[in-house]
């Protein structure tokens, strides 16, 4: 292998040459690849240095290597040019201390994989989401990938991402395959799998070859996703109302938030169909919309948390990772006019198997609960936000708290708890602006049936089990800071 | 009042209940509360049961290639 740093303005003019001794690309291949690593680092901030490892191998271009490009006429090359992204200059003796080798891991953003498909060139890559020369935070569902550079084991947190090669995996299999490296690498439950792996899963139930790759429906993703252990939900737009348009947004809105990242399908008029994965959102950049979605029963009004305006995120494998769009133009990104006016019409979510009560319930059960709690404390116009956490984190958040006091950090540790929960915040445009909350019921994700809200902390007064007999408690809650599942960039 | 050890959780509970148990709101009114929630929730499920029953259906017909 040859390993080389330079500044990744200089890269430009070293690729060329590199493409061609390592791929025996001709001049229009050799420019068609380098016109798509352009645009793929494109936006990246301003000061970054490169290193350009050749005969790189690859374990998911292998995988499509060994069990499709072997067995053609045409040659392909075998190994790739890996290119590594440090957040400022570094020499080669920096791989060679231990001293030095915590400055590389500091300064580590991660890698692109270049593979020798013609036309598709961008392989496995995860960038760490501040390499994106951005004026807004991103708020990320992030994984931590190692990477061993020219001998140094580094680790970059980001959500992992290819290009589609468009004839061994095309858009249905790249996103199973990023959901299952991302799941794979947070949660020893999952394991990682090859796009070959994908097609097994599939084989018994596939009417017609598989490879070329034709693409799959919706149900096929789903049942490759429950294959590998997920406890899937699927939702659609039905017949695309206005209506069920919005319901459908707001359902990947709150499972995103929750940290939950989904396979969200998009169709046009004009024959086009896609699938990528949301991955996050940007800050939001106006306030709850104060326009009500329930009126209490004493008057006052509930608005929705998630009618503010944010780009959502998408590893899109046509585009570089944490691409932003509005959740209503998830095609905006695109020229062609063969992707004007894509609508995401499905979604497929994968939910931990032991996650039994799913968002469209979770949300009627709180709305139903404040309704009925309004009927014995007036509420006054809220706002609310439902997310789902595991016990864990949800407690580790609470213990860690600034603004909760000891009193409620006792009754909320001590409450016993399911493996996940449904946590509805609750509070005002100002407060939520803030990243404030004023009061939450905690619901609980085990009972698809029964109607088990845990806790409600509203209004200084907490409904709920202490020492497992239900209380009432008048207990006074200032503002405390939201729970947060994605991670702020 | 005693005050709570801090070696207990349990006694930090008991501690709060004697404190800020006193809401005028008992039992009874909060059963009444769930059963209310409970009656609204089963008809909200067999509507939803309709729902969910049609979307394998939509999402068996888009095949994704792009």
């Amino acid at each position: 292998m040859h390993f080389r740093l330079m500044p990744f303005k200089d890269l430009e003019t070293y690729l060329p040459g590199a493409l061609k001794e390592s791929f025996s690309f001709n001049d229009l291949e050799c420019k068609d690849a380098e016109k798509k690593v352009q645009s793929f680092t494109s936006g990246l901030v301003a000061g970054l240095w490169v290193g350009v490892e050749t005969s790189y191998v690859d374990k998911l271009y292998r995988d499509a290597y060994y069990n499709y490009y072997s067995s053609k006429l045409n040659e392909y090359k075998r190994d790739c040019i890996r290119l590594s992204f440090f957040a400022g200059e570094i020499t080669l003796d920096d791989f060679f201390s231990d001293k030095s080798a915590e400055k590389l891991q500091d300064l580590f953003r991660g890698f692109i994989v270049i593979r020798p498909t013609v036309r598709n060139v961008i392989g496995r890559n995860v960038l760490h989401p501040s390499i994106i020369d951005k004026t807004i935070g991103y708020r990320v569902s992030i994984a931590k990938f190692s990477a061993c550079i020219y001998g140094i084991k580094l680790w970059v947190e980001g959500f992992p991402h290819s290009s589609q090669d468009e004839e061994f995996m095309v858009c249905a299999e790249t996103t199973i395959w990023a959901t299952m490296e991302y799941f794979s690498t947070r949660y020893p439950e999952y394991q990682p799998m090859l796009p070959r792996e994908i097609h097994k899963i599939l084989a018994t139930t596939t009417m017609e070859r598989q490879v070329p790759s034709n693409g799959l429906n919706g149900l096929q993703m789903s049942f490759t996703l429950k294959e590998l252990g997920f406890g899937v939900k699927i939702y659609s737009s039905g017949k695309n109302s206005a209506k069920e348009q919005e319901d459908l947004l707001d359902l990947i809105k709150i499972y995103v938030e929750s940290g939950i990242p989904l396979m969200a399908l998009m169709r046009n008029d004009y024959g086009t169909a896609h699938v990528v994965n949301v991955v996050g959102r940007t800050d939001f950049v106006t306030k709850v919309s104060p326009v009500p979605i329930l009126t209490l029963p004493n008057g006052g009004q509930v608005s929705n948390y998630y009618n503010q305006d944010a780009k959502y995120l998408l590893v899109d494998d046509n585009h570089r990772a944490y691409a932003d769009v509005p959740l209503d133009n998830p095609s905006c990104k695109y020229t062609g006019t063969e992707w004007m006016d894509c609508k995401i019409i499905g979604a497929v979510v994968p939910l931990h198997k032991r996650i039994y009560m799913e968002a469209i319930r979770a949300k009627k059960l709180a709305l139903m609960g404040l309704s009925q709690f309004d009927k014995l404390f007036k509420l006054p116009n809220i706002c609310i936000r439902l997310l789902l956490s595991s016990t864990r984190t949800f407690k580790h958040s609470v213990a860690h708290n600034p603004d909760l006091s000891p009193e409620h950090k006792t009754i909320l540790l001590s409450l016993n708890m399911p493996k996940f929960v449904w946590i509805a915040e609750i509070g005002t445009q100002d407060s939520f602006a803030n990243d404030k909350a004023t009061g939450m019921l905690l619901l609980d994700a085990t009972e698809p049936k029964k109607n088990e809200i845990l806790a409600y902390l509203l209004e200084n007064t907490y409904i709920g089990k202490v020492r497992d007999k239900v209380e009432v408690l008048s207990l006074p809650l200032p503002p405390f800071q939201i729970h947060q599942n994605l991670n702020l960039f | 009042m005693q005050e709570p050890s801090k070696l207990d959780s349990k006694e930090l509970l008991e501690s709060l209940l004697a404190k800020f148990g006193s809401n005028s709101v008992g039992e009874q009114k909060v059963q009444e509360m769930e059963r209310e929630i409970e009656k609204n929730m089963n008809t909200f499920d067999i509507a939803e049961r309709e729902r969910t029953a049609k979307v394998a259906d939509d999402l068996s017909k888009i095949v994704i290639t792009a």
